[in-house]
């Protein structure tokens, strides 16, 4: 194909060619290059996600068995703690376990105990919220016992130590002037018992 | 006198490397770049698309643990601040026996108590409960060297264990006087108020 000779037809030629080949290139970027490039970049972004997901992934399995070996410690724990220092109900009630270890502490002191009275089952005197311990609940007793100054100190000291969930609230000391050697003793004692609603809730 | 025997448009360059040529090449390897660049990009897309393939497939296998271990990790969290819990509710209870017990080393021979009473109140502060403690001990004594007596006993209780415990121990104003039924005798009481426990 020849060019025609006239100049002006030339550059008509080479005008519309130029616009012809500036519409092809505006139309292969918009709407063939940009796409790709940004399909890869896309793709690219994805690996970059992946790879970070997949890392968090790998550093949190790496960590699992120390974490299992804390969870199995700390569930050893608590259970300790339940079966050891947690009252659990004899046939429905609660009573009746805590009246043995008072009685049993007492008779091994020589406290006399005169009467063990029963408060019943009583909320934590929790405030914080969303508290741990919303999973327990108090069973309070009130205790009417009589013996020498030191008698009483060590029944309580025995009760302490038997179990340190174990709680005095409110205590009266009060000598009787016509026998200087015995002190009465009014006491309210409490024991954490599980809350049955909530103890799914702490990791049972 | 030079003389032009050639038209300008039929003069043709003496060189052996034409500007069409120039353009031919110029073109060829625009070409090939193109081309090459989109062979390029083709493999690195396909080599993205596999790498992502793969680690798809990995995330696949291991999501499951993750998930797993991520769930151990909640499970520990909740576990660890119920034990937690209890050992704070533990430490903030007082043993009151023990407390009993060294009572009777502070107290002066001289000074006979007739009363101890503690009593037990929670408070909240920046929402955290504590166990406030107070006992109100009632006793009597002979009235010679009286005041110097129940001064001794106050300070025991800034000696240890009690130090330990106890915030203050006062004399309220109007709690030392003379027993109604012994007149020889002076009856008194004190207050003590414990460090506040906080329970978690």
């Amino acid at each position: 194909m020849k060019l025609p000779k006239s100049k002006k037809d030339r550059i008509l030629i080479f005008s519309v060619a130029g616009v012809v080949s500036v519409v092809v290139i505006y139309v292969a970027i918009m709407w063939g290059l940009l796409p790709v490039l940004d399909s890869k970049q896309n793709l690219e972004k994805s690996l970059d996600e992946q790879q970070e997901k997949l890392k968090k992934a790998r550093r949190e399995l790496d960590y699992a068995p120390g974490v299992q070996k804390d969870f199995e410690d700390v569930t050893a724990q608590i259970e300790k703690i339940k079966r050891e220092n947690v009252s659990r109900p004899i046939l429905g009630s609660y009573l009746v376990g805590v009246s043995e270890q008072i009685e049993s502490s007492a008779r091994t002191m020589g406290v006399k105990v005169d009467e063990i009275r029963e408060i019943g089952v009583v909320d934590l005197p929790i405030k914080a919220k969303d508290s741990a311990l919303k999973a327990f609940k108090l069973y309070a007793v009130q205790v009417s016992a009589a013996g020498s100054y030191q008698a009483l100190t060590r029944f309580l000291m025995q009760m302490e130590e038997r179990n340190p969930f174990f709680g005095i609230t409110d205590l009266q000391l009060t000598g009787q002037p016509d026998k200087p050697e015995e002190q009465r003793l009014s006491v309210q004692m409490e024991w954490p018992i599980e809350n049955a609603a909530n103890a799914k809730e702490a990791g049972r | 006198m030079h003389i032009n025997l050639i038209y300008k448009d039929e003069q043709r360059s003496a060189s052996p490397v034409s500007l069409w040529l120039m353009a031919r090449v110029a073109m060829g390897s625009g070409l090939f770049l193109i081309i090459f660049w989109i062979f390029m990009f083709t493999m690195g897309y396909r080599s993205l698309m596999h790498q992502v393939a793969a680690l798809d497939s990995e995330w696949k296998y291991t999501d499951p643990k993750y998930k797993a271990a991520l769930q151990l990790r909640n499970e520990l969290a909740i576990r660890s601040a119920t034990l937690k819990a209890l050992q704070g509710w533990r430490d903030a209870r007082i043993a009151w026996g023990g407390q009993l017990d060294s009572l009777t080393g502070i107290v002066p021979e001289v000074i006979q108590l007739s009363e101890i009473h503690a009593t037990h109140t929670v408070v909240v502060s920046n929402n955290i409960p504590a166990r406030v403690f107070e006992v109100k001990l009632s006793g009597h004594t002979s009235a010679d060297r009286s005041e110097v007596n129940v001064l001794q006993f106050l300070d025991g209780f800034k000696t240890k264990p009690f130090s330990q415990f106890v915030e203050s121990a006062v004399l309220p104003s109007g709690a030392f006087r003379q027993d109604p039924v012994v007149k020889s005798d002076r009856i008194f009481e004190i207050d003590c108020k414990y460090f506040p426990r906080p329970i978690e």
